[in-house]
């Protein structure tokens, strides 16, 4: 059995010269009340912890490059932390973007305007969408497509507000890189990329009716 | 790129109490809530000290929320361990319990020279010589007589002690 104050001392060392410092590397090698006594000591000692070093290298194309993506997308965005949470949700909930899009379009029921419902979920994925615009019916049919609720939608759509904290971690999502199977899988279907924008070339087959309720539900407000 | 520097402690922090599924989810969510306040001018030190404050909250919330994909409790499968990471079966109590405020809870009971002791010497790692200076230095004049580094290691073993105490305390209290 370990001790738990080398344990400790291997693992300041480490995290110190920029190493993994995994805790459950260490943690792993102690059980019971020394686990949680090494526990408490590498909390403590992260929470004053100067942090590491920066290391752009690392940091490049890893999850939390994904992740700085998307939250500039909601910084800079009108629609909270969409960018972020949408993709999430929907990864989690392991449904292709056109597959959404179809079962979102008819919960609305609009069937026929299925590739402005894209446009505008795409834009809901970008940050372009004005958050207040999106009817509380396109949220709740949207949450019961990925698992989540309306009002954590609507929480999350918010602005970046300065100085005020997001509410209670109501929404939980995979933030994590996408699975590499599913983007494979997702890329086979050119889910990847971007549909056209609203109103920018309108397929000819679109119904004016359909094409303007789906306006009034994401545009429109509740 | 003060958030993303501390991003790998949060993960730390959070992969200590938060099954390995699930650990980026919420070190994301953490920083997400942490750039969500940061943008009222507050200095490094305080954008810290919320930050591990957020994280406290998130990994607390993380064990109150229902969750769709319920995972098995690692009693439900002893061979879960990439789910749960190795050994966690083995009478783990850290999940159950706040780690931040059993260190709080021990530090209060604390005076300040002690305090002091315990945050240099036990949680920043710097030697029982450079603590002692450091105390005398800083409380010097209420100090009678100095800190000497002899202190300094009686002084960490008693908190050691106490910590464990508490620990058991928190674990009998489950």
């Amino acid at each position: 059995m370990a001790d738990v104050d080398n344990l400790f001392s291997e693992f300041v060392t480490e995290h110190r010269a920029g190493g993994e410092a995994d805790p459950l590397a260490f943690l792993d090698q102690v059980q019971g009340a020394e686990r949680a006594e090494l526990a408490t000591l590498i909390d403590g000692y992260l929470v004053r912890s100067p942090g590491q070093a920066w290391d752009a290298e690392a940091f490049e194309g890893s999850p939390s490059a994904l992740w700085a993506e998307e939250m500039s997308r909601s910084l800079e965005g009108a629609a909270g932390t969409w960018p972020v949470l949408l993709p999430s949700l929907r990864e989690r909930a392991r449904i292709k973007r056109s597959e959404l899009v179809e079962r979102l379009a008819d919960r609305l029921g609009v069937g026929g305007g299925r590739d402005l419902v894209g446009s505008y979920y795409h834009r809901m994925e970008q940050g372009q969408l004005a958050s207040d615009g999106v009817s509380t019916r396109v949220l709740t049919a949207l949450a019961e497509i990925v698992g989540s609720t309306a009002e954590a939608l609507r929480e999350a759509g918010r602005g970046i507000d300065p100085g005020e904290e997001a509410s209670g971690g109501a929404v939980f999502a995979r933030s994590a890189a996408p699975d590499p199977e599913w983007i494979a899988s997702a890329a086979q279907e050119d889910l990847l990329e971007p549909p056209q924008s609203p109103g920018a070339s309108q397929p000819e087959n679109q119904p004016d009716a359909a094409a303007s309720e789906v306006d009034r539900l994401f545009t429109g407000g509740d | 790129m003060l958030a993303f520097r501390r991003l790998g402690d949060v993960e730390r922090r959070v992969r200590i109490k938060i099954p390995k599924a699930d650990v980026q989810d919420v070190a994301m969510e953490v920083m997400t809530s942490a750039i969500r306040t940061a943008f009222d001018g507050q200095s490094v030190g305080q954008f810290v000290s919320l930050l591990h404050t957020i994280t406290d909250r998130r990994i607390a919330d993380y064990h109150r929320r229902p969750r769709l994909d319920t995972q098995p409790l690692p009693e439900e499968n002893q061979e879960s361990d990439d789910i749960w990471g190795e050994g966690a079966v083995d009478d783990d109590f850290t999940s159950e319990v706040d780690l931040r405020s059993v260190i709080n809870q021990a530090m209060d009971e604390l005076s300040d020279a002690h305090r002091m002791v315990v945050d240099l010497y036990v949680f920043r790692k710097e030697t029982a010589k450079e603590t002692a200076e450091e105390v005398n230095m800083a409380l010097g004049d209420d100090l009678d007589p100095e800190m000497t580094e002899s202190n300094v290691h009686q002084i960490a073993k008693r908190f050691r002690v106490r910590l464990k105490e508490l620990l058991e305390d928190a674990r009998g209290g489950e």
